[in-house]
């Protein structure tokens, strides 16, 4: 009994040495702040959160409704309301049937967030655990996850996107489609868009935990904490887990604003979120019509695609930074 | 984002059709109809926007850029032109009708080839109809040769047996008495049959090449062609090349020597591939009209088209006369040809274009179902449902496109501001449409109807009359029944047309499953100095008779 | 590790049967057949024309006539045309292959490139620089990208041509391989920065460091060797997406590749080019996989595969 507990102490003593888990998040917490980008990043995504979350409660942030539609006359008798370019009234200008880019631009940030963010949620874990497993979990186990993760990844996407919208569209069943319960901010129909992209975006994040897995299974602190007769769950949880986040936090990074591309190229195809209903996503697949009539209803929300794109990808970076107590 | 030509927004524009005569004033701006005679040089190469065929057997196909290939390779025995009239191509003469008005008799012009050196006779016009008939080939348009006898008992065997399939294409009423005669011979009396032997289903099929009536039609620069040019290429998702034909004989040689079809599914794809040079003839979208419409190559034609808001009359809600009464008069049809078409649309109530045989006077509707705010609120109260309390709600089905989106859009909006209502709109791919509408799974759709042929009753009968097969909206109206009926085989083509223009009525001013919004146009862009090509009032993907067209000399 | 390979190259079979029996019978259920949205046409029109393509049988025959095919290497013709589905399988892949293969080795270059580059100058203006070089890049949709590119360079500037694709011919080569390569890019040089990053940081490097080796030598000999896996991981996918077509680039550039097919025969239920090119893309990707845990195997001698 007594050498078991010393191999325990002895064991957390190297686990100590070798890995600072205790402080992790603090330790981390106060690398990020010092990392200049990551915290301009993180501001900037605040406030576009911010603004996003109020222009739904207070109407002076969104000015105007984004589903009106101006159908205002000048004096000939003109429509003078559509396709117009930057003005004091409509900072963004307006699009093909007159409604406001800037209040569109809003609520198709909040719906792209929401997608981007969870179809990150679905496909992290997903892949977390499913390539977790694979690693861990002996041959067997691993060669039938593989195997079926090859299969979904191998699938035809778009035909899966288009039986789900033909199957679950204009249902009024719960979660999914239009009736109630709700997964609040995910309603039915932006939940089958985020799963629709989850679908296969799940895949690459466990393909990377897998590889990175089964390369840390040899690292050295790795073989002595099981040499020191940590248990199995211990040790993936402890070190091999938290040791698998950099990578897998650059692919969620990078994996919102992918989603979100996702969805406009959905939407390029005609697969996107429903109407009126606007995602960034939407507006720039929309606007792309008439990007030589009016290169403002593409260029505002395809610039605020770009921001959130650069936002994450700094945050993303800043956190692997101090997520990982190895580089300094 | 644009317009694909495969697949369109509605069913019906895939549809083919052919040259129509149409409201000659909408028809043109730009220079296109009138500019001066100039001389076209003898040769030259030019690049056009097509999209890719599914099928070039004209006994078959269906989809509107087949029939607009096919009309460049193979000619019937008349050409309708855009008044309406018949000119004899491979036909001598306009046909001889039996007094009883049962038999056809055509002479065909003698020392006709194929491109191949084949010769074209009378045999290879029964051939063809022959084809049409065959339960193997299984054309999509053998119904508007339903009334040459025996041909419907043979296109339904599909379950016979070889012998029995021969014994019943004997039955087929359609013969070559010689070489050049030509004998067809119908169950009924059909004022409208001429007209059909210049579409595709009477066109001919070598009888030398084509090893049996069912043979498959060969493809690729093996395709027949007796028309003005013959595919030299096809190169699948690229292109298809067009060369001269050799043994054309209904007119002078054609000047050009070679016309590309590229294909391109995005109508602002091939607008920028004319901008930069690269194509000589484009389509353009409406969205784009704002951008060409100046401009002097532009073009533009209207279409033998209609489409509308189309109402399940199976479904309980629309079943009410009010409600559907209040949702048409709900609808600026000018402004919405106006705000989402860039007024490249004719707003419409009339079910029939107006330059259609048979067609009521345009507007006459405009009182019923046209747009009136009071009226429209006024009915739907009359339906239950004052100032929109208590409407349980509606679906609208579309194909999700950019266009068809900003149309829901705008009536979604127009119902919620001019009715208090909401609708909830849902989008799907063309295929799930098309699929959707024919069971009968829907409650509001965006659709419409291009015709076959020139006459109102292409646009009624099998449409509106009760358990027809294109009924899918389900109308049924004694009397709209009545009216179709006795305009069938009515010899008297006023009675015909008064019966006619009485069941467009009746089927319009009750919303029998449309409320027609408008009419469509093409719109092309023209390299000038591609001289010839004369917009041709057919709802084809491009203009007509290519033999027409040449560069100018330099 | 042989025996690793045959085996990993037998589960294919299976696989690939799972995919197209799924694929299969989830294509029948979507609502609309090859033939729906055409004309209008009557009942009985509809029905003569789905015996001629045998769509009047039940799935289950209709199965079974398939496999019974596929298992004979014949994999039927398309709806449109009546073209042999493997012809047009091969020429749309020459023509996705070399427009791929091309966006690879560009995606890749310059996406390790600049990875490695930012890696080694860690937070310097050289790193924020690439770091913001590659998001930019790949910060707009490629259809949006393709469009501003071709407006610019070939509507205005006339240097490059709108349509095609034509290898060897730098006027129809450059937009296409721009605008697919700059997402991918953008991705291989993160990754390459963050496993640079990691690999940096390791000990032995640093006793390298210590030891006074030169930079460069680090660099190349310890860890570009240990930064691979994670680049391997994606590069597999991204080769295998890549040569499979892009729907995006080749609608855009209307090029006859295999990525349109794949949408246009989605969209059409052409049930014999969906099925030919679900398989082709299956294959593909099942085979860039197994590559990418055979090189595994090379880079990292440490992985052992039974």
């Amino acid at each position: 009994m007594a050498s078991v507990a010393q191999m325990q102490s002895g064991e957390a003593a190297v686990e100590d040495r070798l890995v600072s888990n205790r402080g992790l998040w603090s330790d981390a917490f106060r690398r990020l702040r010092k990392n200049r980008p990551a915290m301009v990043a993180l501001i900037v995504l605040s406030l576009i959160i911010l603004l996003v979350v109020t222009s739904e409660l207070f109407p002076f942030v969104q000015r105007h409704d984004p589903f009106f539609q101006d159908y205002a006359r000048d004096a000939n008798g003109e429509l003078n309301s559509i396709h117009l370019g930057p003005t004091a009234e409509h900072p963004f200008g307006t699009d093909n049937l007159g409604r406001d880019t800037w209040s569109r631009v809003l609520q198709g940030t909040r719906i792209s967030l929401q997608i981007g963010i969870g179809t990150q949620i679905v496909a992290l874990a997903i892949g977390l655990l499913i390539g977790g497993a694979a690693a861990v979990g002996g041959r067997f186990t691993d060669s039938i996850l593989m195997r079926f993760t090859d299969l979904t990844y191998a699938f035809p996407d778009l035909l899966f996107i288009i039986l789900l919208r033909a199957v679950v569209a204009g249902r009024d069943w719960p979660v999914i489609g239009t009736g109630d319960p709700q997964i609040p901010y995910l309603e039915g129909p932006l939940l089958q868009v985020t799963l629709a992209i989850a679908f296969t975006s799940w895949v690459t994040i466990a393909r990377l935990v897998r590889g990175q897995m089964l390369s840390l299974a040899q690292r050295d602190y790795i073989v002595a904490a099981r040499a020191l007769g940590a248990s199995e769950a211990r040790v993936v949880f402890r070190h091999m887990l938290p040791n698998t986040l950099g990578p897998v936090i650059v692919a969620v990074t990078f994996g919102i604003p992918t989603a979100i591309f996702a969805e406009a190229v959905l939407g390029f195809i005609g697969l996107g979120v429903p109407i009126p209903t606007a995602s960034l996503g939407r507006l720039v697949a929309d606007g792309y019509s008439f990007v030589e009539l009016n290169a403002w209803v593409v260029a505002f929300p395809a610039a605020t695609i770009a921001l959130l794109m650069l936002c994450f990808t700094f945050l993303g970076d800043g956190l692997r930074d101090a997520l990982d107590p190895r580089t300094r | 984002m644009s317009q694909w030509p495969i697949l369109r927004r509605w069913p019906v524009l895939l549809a083919g059709a052919l040259t129509t005569l149409l409201v000659l004033a909408a028809c043109t701006s730009g220079d296109g109809g009138s500019s001066p005679p100039q001389s076209a040089r003898d040769g030259g190469d030019i690049v056009v926007h097509a999209g890719e065929p599914q099928s070039l057997d004209p006994h078959f196909s269906a989809a509107e850029i087949d029939l607009t290939i096919e009309q460049m390779i193979y000619r019937g025995l008349y050409d309708l032109l855009p008044d309406g009239t018949l000119r004899p191509a491979y036909a001598d003469g306009l046909p001889q009708i039996s007094d009883d008005g049962l038999v056809y008799t055509i002479r065909v012009k003698s020392g006709m080839q194929w491109g191949n050196g084949e010769v074209l006779d009378a045999r290879d016009f029964v051939f063809g109809i022959q084809r049409t008939c065959n339960p193997d080939v299984a054309g999509f348009f053998q119904y508007i040769l339903t009334n040459i006898g025996g041909c419907d008992d043979y296109y339904f065997a599909t379950e016979a047996s070889a012998d029995e399939k021969a014994d019943l294409l004997n039955l087929v009423t359609v013969s070559a008495a010689d070489n050049l005669t030509l004998e067809l011979r119908l169950a009924n009396p059909q004022p409208t049959f001429s007209t059909l032997l210049a579409l595709w289903p009477t066109y001919p099929a070598p009888d030398e090449t084509l090893a049996s009536v069912d043979a498959a039609w060969p493809s690729g620069a093996d395709t027949p062609c007796n028309g003005p040019f013959c595919v030299t290429e096809l190169v699948s998702g690229d292109h298809l090349t067009l060369g001269r034909n050799p043994n054309w004989a209904l007119g002078p040689a054609a000047s050009l020597d070679t016309i590309t079809l590229r294909f391109i599914d995005d109508f602002s794809v091939a607008l920028r591939a004319y901008q930069s040079g690269e194509l000589d003839l484009v389509r353009v979208g409406e969205q784009d009209l704002p951008l060409v419409r100046d401009r002097s190559d532009f073009h533009s034609q209207q279409l033998p088209s209609t489409i509308g808001l189309v109402y399940n009359l199976a479904d309980d809600l629309l079943a009410n006369d009010s409600l559907r009464l209040a949702l048409s008069r709900a609808i600026d049809r000018i402004l919405y040809a106006e705000v989402v078409f860039n007024d490249g649309v004719i707003p419409t109530t009339n079910w029939i274009p107006a330059a259609e045989p048979g067609a009521n006077i345009p507007g006459i509707f405009d009182g019923v179902i046209g747009f009136d705010l009071a009226a429209a609120k006024a009915a739907l109260e009359e339906a239950g449902y004052p100032d929109g309390d208590g409407f349980p709600g509606v679906t609208l089905l579309a194909v999700d496109n950019a266009t068809t989106r900003t149309e829901a859009e705008f009536l979604q909006n127009a119902f919620r501001e001019n009715l208090g209502i909401d609708i909830a709109i849902d989008l799907v791919d063309g295929r799930t449409f098309g699929g959707r509408l024919f069971e009968g799974d829907f409650q509001l759709a965006l659709s419409g109807w291009v015709h076959d042929y020139p006459d109102a009753e292409n646009w009624l009968n099998g449409l509106f009359n009760t358990g027809a097969p294109i009924n899918f909206q389900g109308c049924s109206n004694a009397e709209i029944d009545a009216a179709i009926d006795a305009a069938q085989f009515e010899q008297d083509q006023a009675i015909r047309f008064a019966l006619l223009q009485e069941a467009e009525r009746l089927a319009v001013t009750t919303l029998c499953g449309y409320a027609p919004l408008y009419h469509e146009g093409n719109f092309y862009l023209i390299n000038p100095d591609l001289l010839g090509v004369q917009p041709t009032l057919a709802d084809h993907f491009l203009p007509q008779f290519p033999e027409m067209w040449g560069l100018a000399a330099d | 590790m042989t025996g690793y390979i045959i085996r990993r190259i037998l589960w294919m079979i299976p696989l690939l049967w799972a995919i197209a029996t799924v694929t299969f019978f989830l294509m029948h259920a979507v609502p609309g057949g090859p033939f729906a949205s055409e004309k209008p046409v009557p009942e009985t029109v509809q029905r003569a024309i789905n015996a001629r393509y045998h769509l009047d049988q039940s799935i289950f025959e209709q199965y079974g006539l398939y496999f019974w095919d596929l298992a004979h290497l014949d994999l039927g013709l398309s709806f449109r045309g009546d073209q042999d589905v493997l012809t047009i399988l091969k020429d749309g892949f020459v023509v996705s292959a070399q427009l791929g293969v091309m966006s690879f080795l560009v995606a890749a270059g310059l996406g390790m490139g600049l990875g490695i580059l930012s890696a080694l100058n860690r937070n310097r203006p050289m790193d924020y620089a690439g770091v913001f070089i590659a998001t930019i890049g790949a910060a707009l949709p490629s259809f949006v990208l393709a469009t501003f590119l071709t407006i610019i360079f070939a509507v205005h500037l006339g240097w490059f041509d709108v349509l095609g694709w034509e290898f060897g011919n730098y006027r129809k080569m450059v937009l296409p391989i721009v605008s697919l390569s700059v997402l991918p890019m953008a991705y291989i040089a993160r990754v390459t920065r963050a496993s640079m990053l990691e690999a940096l940081s390791q000990d032995y490097v640093r006793t390298a460091r210590a030891k006074g080796l030169r930079d460069q030598v680090i660099v190349v000999r310890h860890t570009l060797r240990n930064a691979l896996i994670p680049i391997l991981t994606v590069l597999g996918p991204i080769f295998a997406v890549l040569i499979t077509g892009s729907f995006i680039v080749e609608h855009l550039f209307a090029i006859p590749g295999i990525g349109r097919q794949f949408v246009t025969s989605v969209q059409a239920r052409d049930y014999g080019v969906i099925m030919g090119t679900t398989l082709f893309y299956a294959t593909v990707v099942i085979t860039a996989n197994l590559l990418v845990d055979i090189a595994y195997a090379v880079v990292d001698p440490r992985i052992r595969y039974r």
